[in-house]
């Protein structure tokens, strides 16, 4: 959900919820302005001292509150005009009317709501509907006089008064006592489940400070919203009274505990110590007011500026991170302050707002809203870890598959260092041994000028012994490597002969299953077909070519050595026999090989090798 | 005049080095060891231009000598002096500072060529050689960058060493002159033992720093 329409669909809930709060209106029902009070304990209705008040009527702030001048009993006096014969069934409505009471109706008793009168029936903040019996209404003007009792003598008063068919003031009456009466008993349990919830959250995860303070704002506000839906506290009245009045103070500075912790400001405990001091005091200055009897009003104006200071916290939240969180805290934090406001000015008669007191719905919407503050928050964090988790899974299959790798390679190289090992003792072997001996021989040879056979086969052997040597060389599959090695080692040779070479060599793929072996065996055949070449043709350049080719669709690299001298033909079976050997190698090599030759038109033989093996190439073999 | 020392166990060898560089005025024998003690003092006493160094001495490495001969006398140039120029014994060499190779047997009549063609500038390479060193200076992920780098042309001229071209036919490959084939080979070899001496030092601190045990 965007912030937009989160803010719109949350907005359009407030005020319908305001929208169905009023009364609403009957034609025929008389709401009364004013009425006529006076206290008095007197059991009759009295006679003179009447003053006329705007209704509502309460003495919340402005009395004297002091034990010895407790004044219990209010009385109220409401006049309206019926119809000549009044015929249809009439009633009387009242709200927020005080723990006991009596109605009269032109100085007759018709209704009392208590039978015993020390009843503490507490339920003020229900409606109330009395039945104005036919028989003692007249036509034109009427007179309802109420006796209001209460034991706490403070809160003596009375909201709105109507007068009208007994059928409309009853839909009046359902939505009234739907709205005030058990509307704040609903949200009450949906708190206290909520507070459960957090607390058990908390308990698990003792380090969510912002649970704790959620719990403890949870369980303030229960408390406080109490009052609007008891019917007979255990405790009494006057002790619900205070705790409600108490917990106003104890609530602030629990708001202050979660908006700090939320937000997790700079100094957070010391600041939370401050607003928690500071709610204390209040209790404290409001204790000190009440014991000395005077009007405790003064510690409620200390309740605005640390509001206000609430929502100046809430609102910088917003400006540093425009969030749906910090959105939602600001907004909740703004109504539970608007609306509770709305209350007070109702209470202290300033305004007539909705009629009724509606923060039992504000705690219920700032309660929603803090909880999706912080579950919004637990299940950011909650995709974060397994966010993480996927991370982490995923380095260690990475490390795992990197460690795997090394430890193959690792392998592989320990393989390849023991061959390459063994390989360089052969070589050390070969040349201080048998090559050193060969060279000592061909010099003794030289230099006794022994027969030329003898010092021909001497230099042939260490030509042989060093492209043995050269098979041995690590190489890593190039035949071009070999090819290019073997004219090195052959060009002196040539030259002695008056040959050269004519060099057409490519880059070739390489051959990954060449193996030691295997440059043996091409290095014998070019080795032969270059010695045919020297023995034979009376040619004076061997051309070689080497490049990729293309064989049966198969990658494969083709080596030519040809010459453009004499040739033999190849039908004669005294050239078959060299050829015969280069064509076994060149099988075992999974190769091909072809000679090309012809009395006067130069041999050309022609080596193709694949660059990879066929399988069922190696099975035939088998 | 050339002043040469040979290092070498073997008199046959011997005999014929003084054989093929007795008819050449230009060159003369300074001094002759047998064994890697005597090539020790060799090479401590110097005053040689080029030194014929053998690897496989009865008391020790030829490679110790080559090194010890390119950190005392820079100036002089150390040929090795091999049966089959096999790429370890050759690249070990180069890496210690060797500029060259003579093969025993046949190029030993030549070796007078080899050893003003040394000085000159030029050095040899076999194509096997030349595909090691392509491997080692041109390498596909380097772990680190090299010292000193192949420049374009360097990698070319070796590319077409390993192929088997010779130094003329690279010459008329890449229209350069006729000696500076060699000349290339000598830098590539000087840049080996460049890379390689400072591949030593970095793999000693890190074997210091990674051996813990």
């Amino acid at each position: 959900m965007s912030i937009k329409a989160g803010c719109r669909s949350f907005l359009l809930c407030v005020s319908l919820l305001i929208l169905t709060a009023f009364p609403v209106q009957a034609r025929s029902v008389q709401q009364l302005r004013s009425g006529e009070f006076i206290y008095s304990e007197q059991r009759t209705i009295p006679d003179k001292g009447w003053q006329r008040q705007d209704l509502p009527f309460h003495d919340f702030f402005d009395v004297d509150k002091s034990v010895s001048q407790r004044r219990n009993t209010l009385w109220g006096r409401f006049q309206f005009r019926a119809a000549q014969s009044p015929e249809e069934p009439t009633a009387l409505l009242m709200d927020y009317t005080t723990e006991r009471f009596i109605v009269y109706l032109n100085g007759v008793e018709i209704f009392r709501n208590f039978s015993d009168p020390t009843a503490r029936t507490f339920a003020s903040f229900a409606p109330a509907i009395v039945p104005l019996t036919l028989e003692h209404m007249r036509a034109g003007n009427n007179v309802i006089d109420v006796r209001f009792e209460s034991d706490s003598g403070w809160c003596l008063g009375v909201g709105h008064v109507s007068v009208g068919p007994e059928k409309l003031l009853r839909t009046t009456y359902d939505r009234q006592y739907l709205l005030q009466f058990l509307g704040p008993q609903v949200i009450n349990g949906v708190i206290a489940a909520l507070t459960l919830c957090a607390f058990l959250f908390w308990t698990r995860r003792r380090q969510e400070r912002s649970f704790f303070w959620l719990t403890i704002v949870g369980v303030l506000w229960w408390i406080r919203n109490l009052h609007y839906s008891a019917v007979d506290p255990p405790i009494g009245p006057v002790l619900m009274w205070e705790s409600t009045i108490y917990t106003l103070f104890g609530l602030i500075s629990a708001f202050f505990g979660f908006t700090l912790t939320v937000f997790d400001v700079a100094n957070r405990r010391k600041w939370i110590a401050f607003f928690v001091g500071l709610g204390g005091a209040m209790i404290a200055l409001r204790f000190v007011l009440h014991w000395f009897g005077m009007s405790d009003l003064a510690s409620y104006l200390f309740v605005v500026p640390m509001t206000l200071t609430l929502v100046v916290i809430c609102a910088r939240a917003v400006f540093d991170k425009l969030s749906v969180e910090n959105i939602v805290m600001l907004l909740a934090t703004t109504i539970a302050i608007s609306f509770s406001f709305h209350d007070f000015g109702w209470l202290g008669n300033a305004w007539e707002g909705a009629g009724f007191q509606i923060q039992p719905y504000a705690s219920l919407i700032v309660y929603s809203a803090f909880l999706f503050t912080i579950g919004r928050r637990f299940l950011g964090a909650l995709d974060t870890v397994e966010n993480m988790n996927q991370v982490l899974a995923q380095r260690i299959a990475e490390a795992d598959s990197g460690l795997r790798a090394s430890e193959a390679a690792r392998r592989d190289l320990e393989i390849s260092q023991a061959v390459s090992e063994e390989r360089e003792r052969l070589m050390m072997e070969i040349h201080d041994g048998i090559g050193s001996n060969l060279i000592t021989a061909l010099s003794a040879a030289e230099r006794r000028q022994a027969a030329p056979e003898t010092i021909a086969i001497l230099r042939q052997s260490i030509t042989d012994l060093k492209i043995a040597v050269d098979s041995l060389e690590p190489i890593e599959g190039s035949v071009v490597s070999l090819l290019a090695n073997l004219r090195h080692r052959l060009e002196p040779e040539l030259q002695r002969a008056g040959l050269s070479f004519d060099w057409r060599v490519m880059e070739a793929p390489d051959l990954p299953w060449l193996d030691a072996v295997g440059a043996l065996h091409v290095l014998r055949i070019l080795q032969e077909a270059i010695s045919n070449i020297l023995s034979h043709s009376d040619a004076d350049t061997i051309i070689v070519e080497c490049g990729p080719l293309q064989h049966d669709g198969r990658e494969g690299i083709s080596i030519i050595i040809r010459d453009e001298g004499r040739g033999f033909d190849p039908s004669l079976p005294t050239a078959g026999k060299g050829i015969a050997n280069m064509t076994t190698r060149a099988k075992s090599l999974h190769g091909m090989l072809i000679c090309k030759s012809g009395i006067g038109e130069g041999t050309a033989v022609r080596l193709w090798l694949p660059v990879e093996y066929l399988e069922n190439i190696q099975s035939v073999e088998a | 005049m050339i002043r040469t020392a040979i290092i070498e166990d073997n008199p046959a060898v011997i005999e014929r080095l003084r054989a093929a560089l007795g008819g050449a005025t230009d060159i003369h024998i300074t001094a002759v060891a047998q064994s890697f003690e005597e090539g020790w003092a060799l090479v401590i006493a110097g005053g040689y231009d080029v030194l014929l160094c053998d690897l496989g001495l009865p008391d020790g490495s030829g490679i110790d000598l080559i090194r010890a001969s390119t950190k005392t006398h820079p100036e002089s140039d150390v040929i090795v002096v091999t049966i089959f120029a096999n790429q370890s014994r050759v690249i070990d060499s180069v890496k210690a500072g060797a500029k060259g190779y003579l093969l025993k047997d046949e190029q030993l009549d030549k070796c007078a060529e080899a050893i003003r063609e040394i000085r000159r500038g030029g050095s040899p390479i076999s194509p096997i050689i030349a595909r090691q060193l392509l491997r080692r200076m041109v390498p596909e992920q380097p772990a680190r960058p090299l010292k000193e780098a192949l420049s374009g042309r360097e990698d070319e001229v070796l590319n077409l060493l390993a192929r088997g071209f010779s130094y003329a036919e690279i010459a008329g490959l890449l229209a350069l002159k006729g000696s500076s084939v060699g000349t290339y080979v000598k830098r590539i070899y000087k840049k080996l033992e460049v890379n390689s001496r400072s591949e030593a030092v970095f793999e000693a601190t890190n074997r210091g720093i990674i051996d813990v045990h």
